[in-house]
């Protein structure tokens, strides 16, 4: 049976969930699991305190149910099994996360898979921003894992992102894979101003239906199908994803090298 | 009828090598914050005893060269957010101190507290602008339990180059006195004396020789040298000549140092962080790198004008930080790493970047041997001082790390047995057998920092000096000792007891301000207010700013 945690009431004081994982608990009893302490605020208080716990912790399926948009840190550093939450996620969920699954059926806050290492992440609703980020004074964003964004992103997504996927099934904002080293960037809609400003290598598509403009310092290189996409696609496909405009995947690109101001070894595509 | 605070310190093994105590049982007695002599009447009691049989005691430590306050340091803490997040890095807040955070440059309370814990009562901040000498001591007055005090930049000030260049050597006297009274500074700092100043205006000025003329000056830095470390000595200066060399980090620098050395023409001064500036191989090849300690220490073994402290360097991330500009852009551009810098308009420079020693690396770990070299080579132990520059070679809490590495030659070879190869065939530490005493180590963590620094009251423990008292329970593993000392009493206060803080006092700010003539200040003051973007009213700090 499956751990679910409900919210007792709403909270008025945000509660910072780093920690309190499905691998972090396995072989502890539901009495011990209620205990584990949480930070509400500037008050140390009690998981059971807050929440209704019920179910086996040895279950490494969690369900979240209730608005959790005021609880940060959900998913932060799990490692391994999975965790559902049943309506919206606050900030830092799926941080530096190595393994596992975390599904959120709302929206997110602030730093969704920042600097994760591992894992998928699916969210059906919104993100704020620096998805899949690095915190300040980091040298590296999301190094590894996928995540799968059902609505619109905010700035700053992916980041200095080292490896991994992030996909983007609407729009995303400013600055997307600022000072990006490597990986997989997707965004099915529009994008903000600057994308890939500062890249060194890696990967960004733009597919949605109004280009960006790119700046001076990437410079066009190839028009033309790229056999990768495909198998991107399927990917994405597999994964139960499907935005508009998937199919752009297989068909004519624009590939654009840059950013030349860097080592100039990441690519911007574009659809024709 | 004796004083109602009498302390009695019963029974432990005293290191006090100022006064020729070698860990003899001695009873210690302490009165209005002071030591003093054992009551004549055997009879008379005191109000409180301290049993510290089977204890080591030794004066507070006393650190000479370390940034802890200013520009600096808040520079380093606003660039490395990386570096103070998580749980390890926090210190909560107890009822008797107040939140913080570690990392390689604690906040401000912080600092205070780890220094107290590891034993330390007194700590010198060894570079800092005039200009930022205000911001340095309101934060020096939040960093509690030390005893402090700073030195002020002079090396690259354009007054006293124009006075050196024109050899006016009364007016120059008077602006290093009047200089240290605005900024209420403890000794004078020369760092990479007219090499600053050099870089500001010829960018590919890295390794300006010390017989080039300063850019815009009929002077070298070895003029600056003479001059100003003459200057703070005419001026009978408790600490005369506090010097960063030139070509700092660069291979071949040993020369330089070397020529420092004999630039100050038998006068005293002391050379800071001198592992950075022991360098052999050619200018500009890092992979030349080697040990030059050996002519270096020969030198200073048969000049007893000249004391260093070594800068020693450990493993793990650190922050390098210092005036010299040039050398923190050089870190920049060879790891690519943050840097912030500030050209202090006519009086300095300063430059902080992150850097993180690894013991794969040849050079670092030359760089950790040559310290430790620095610490075997140097026969009279009262020449050479514990440091790490902190927080540029490792952080003050390494210490405890050092002394083990002394004390301890099997320590020493498995520590330098897990370097790259190469080491051991560029320096001579794998062949130096010596071990560090308990007295030695007291003369170079405490009475021989205090004695260099002019403390009369500091750094040892006989009747009149400051209450300043660390208690060790003896450890075979000396590491260990020393990082949890059994109590640290400051000014007859036990402020910390195995660890836990439990007093915070304010620490007194020490500062020298030798009279000039005034005469002389109507010249100064025109030039500042034609080159300085403020007042000269606004530039003094206020004895009421200091702690």
């Amino acid at each position: 049976m499956p751990l679910r945690i409900t919210m007792l009431s709403p909270l008025d004081v945000p509660v910072e969930f780093t920690g309190v994982t499905c691998d972090a608990a396995a072989g502890r009893s539901l009495d011990d699991l209620r205990r584990t302490p949480v930070r509400q605020g500037n008050q140390q208080a009690e998981l059971g305190e807050l929440f209704h716990v019920e179910g086996s912790p040895g279950d490494l399926h969690w369900q979240l149910v209730g608005d959790f948009s005021r609880v940060h840190g959900i998913g932060a550093a799990m490692a391994a099994g999975s965790i559902l939450v049943d309506g919206s996620a606050g900030r830092h969920a799926g941080a530096g996360m190595r393994g596992g699954r975390l599904e959120i059926r709302g929206d997110a806050g602030d730093w969704l898979g920042a600097e994760m290492r591992g894992g998928s992440i699916r969210l059906a609703g919104d993100a704020g921003d620096h998805v899949g980020g690095a915190y300040p004074g980091s040298r590296r964003g999301m190094n590894g894992g996928t995540i799968l964004l059902d609505g619109d992103a905010g700035r700053l997504l992916g980041h200095r992102m080292r490896r991994g996927m992030i996909a983007v099934a609407r729009n995303a904002g400013e600055r997307l894979g600022t000072r990006m080293r490597a990986g997989t960037i997707l965004v099915f809609g529009q994008c903000g101003a600057h994308p890939g400003a500062g890249m060194l290598r890696g990967t960004i598509g733009v597919f949605g239906p109004q280009r960006p403009q790119l700046s001076l310092a990437f410079r066009h290189g190839y028009t033309g199908p790229l056999p990768v996409l495909h198998l991107v696609e399927k990917q994405l496909h597999e994964a139960n994803f499907f935005p508009p405009g998937l199919r752009l995947l297989a068909g004519r690109v624009e590939l654009h090298h840059g950013d030349m101001l860097e080592l100039g070894r990441g690519e911007i595509l574009l659809p024709i | 009828m004796p004083p109602a605070d009498l302390t009695c310190i019963a029974g432990g093994a005293v290191y006090d090598p100022a006064n020729g105590v070698d860990g003899q049982v001695r009873d210690l007695w302490i009165a209005g914050g002071k030591i003093v002599a054992p009551p004549a009447d055997g009879s008379i009691k005191a109000a409180r005893t301290i049993d510290a049989s089977g204890l080591v005691v030794m004066p507070g430590g006393v650190d000479i060269h370390c940034h802890i306050a200013g520009a600096k340091p808040n520079a380093a803490r606003r660039i490395s957010p990386e570096s103070r997040r998580g749980e390890a890095n926090v210190l909560r807040r107890t009822a008797s101190t107040r939140s913080g955070t570690r990392g390689p440059v604690p906040s401000t309370f912080a600092t205070g507290y780890l220094y107290a814990a590891l034993g330390y009562t007194a700590a010198f901040d060894a570079a800092v602008a005039p200009l930022g000498a205000r911001h340095a001591h309101l934060e020096l007055g939040d960093t509690p339990c030390l005893d402090n005090g700073l030195f002020v930049l002079m090396g690259n000030n354009q007054y006293a180059l124009a006075c050196i260049e024109r050899g006016d050597r009364q007016q120059l006297r008077m602006f290093v006195a009047w200089l240290l009274a605005s900024a209420k500074a403890y000794a004078p700092k020369l760092v990479n004396p007219g090499g600053v100043e050099a870089w500001k205006r010829t960018p590919a000025a890295r390794n300006h020789g010390l017989d080039e003329p300063v850019p815009g000056y009929d002077a070298t830095p070895r003029d600056v040298i003479r001059e100003l470390v003459a200057a703070a000595n005419d001026l009978n200066l408790p600490h005369p000549a506090h010097i960063h060399c030139n070509q700092l980090g660069m291979p071949g620098n040993w020369r330089t140092t070397l020529a420092t050395m004999e630039a100050l023409e038998g006068h005293r001064g002391h050379l800071a962080h001198v592992q950075f500036h022991s360098y052999g191989g050619g200018a500009g090849e890092e992979a030349s790198l080697s040990s030059r300690v050996g002519e270096l220490a020969e030198y200073v073994n048969a000049q007893k004008n000249i004391t260093v402290d070594v800068g020693q360097v450990l493993f793990g991330e650190a922050m390098a930080m210092t005036g010299d500009g040039a050398a923190a852009y050089f870190l920049h551009k060879l790891y690519g790493r943050r840097w912030y810098n500030c050209d202090v308009e006519v009086e300095a420079g300063c430059g902080v970047t992150p850097i993180e020693y690894r013991r794969k690396s040849v050079v670092h770990a030359l760089q950790w041997a040559i310290g430790l070299e620095w610490y075997l080579l140097v026969d009279d132990p009262w020449q050479v001082m514990m440091s790490t520059d902190h927080p540029n070679g490792a952080s003050f809490l390494a210490y405890p790390q050092i002394i083990r590495l002394l004390m301890d030659r099997e320590f020493r070879r498995e520590s330098l047995a897990r370097c790259p190869a190469a080491v051991r065939e560029r320096c001579r530490l794998g062949d130096l057998d010596r071990q560090y005493t308990l007295g030695e180590i007291a003369v170079i963590t405490r009475a021989g920092p205090a004695r260099a620094l002019g403390l009369a009251n500091k750094g040892h423990l006989g009747p009149g000096a400051d209450a300043d008292v660390t208690i060790y329970t003896p450890n075979e593993n000396r590491q260990t000792m020393f990082e949890l000392p059994r109590l640290v009493i400051k000014g007859g206060e036990i402020v910390v007891e195995q660890g836990e803080i439990r007093r915070t006092p304010a620490g007194a700010t020490l500062f020298n301000a030798p009279a000039y003539d005034p005469q002389r200040l109507p010249h100064l003051e025109q030039w500042f207010e034609k080159h300085y973007s403020l007042r000269l009213s606004n530039y003094g700090v206020a004895r009421s700013t200091t702690a």
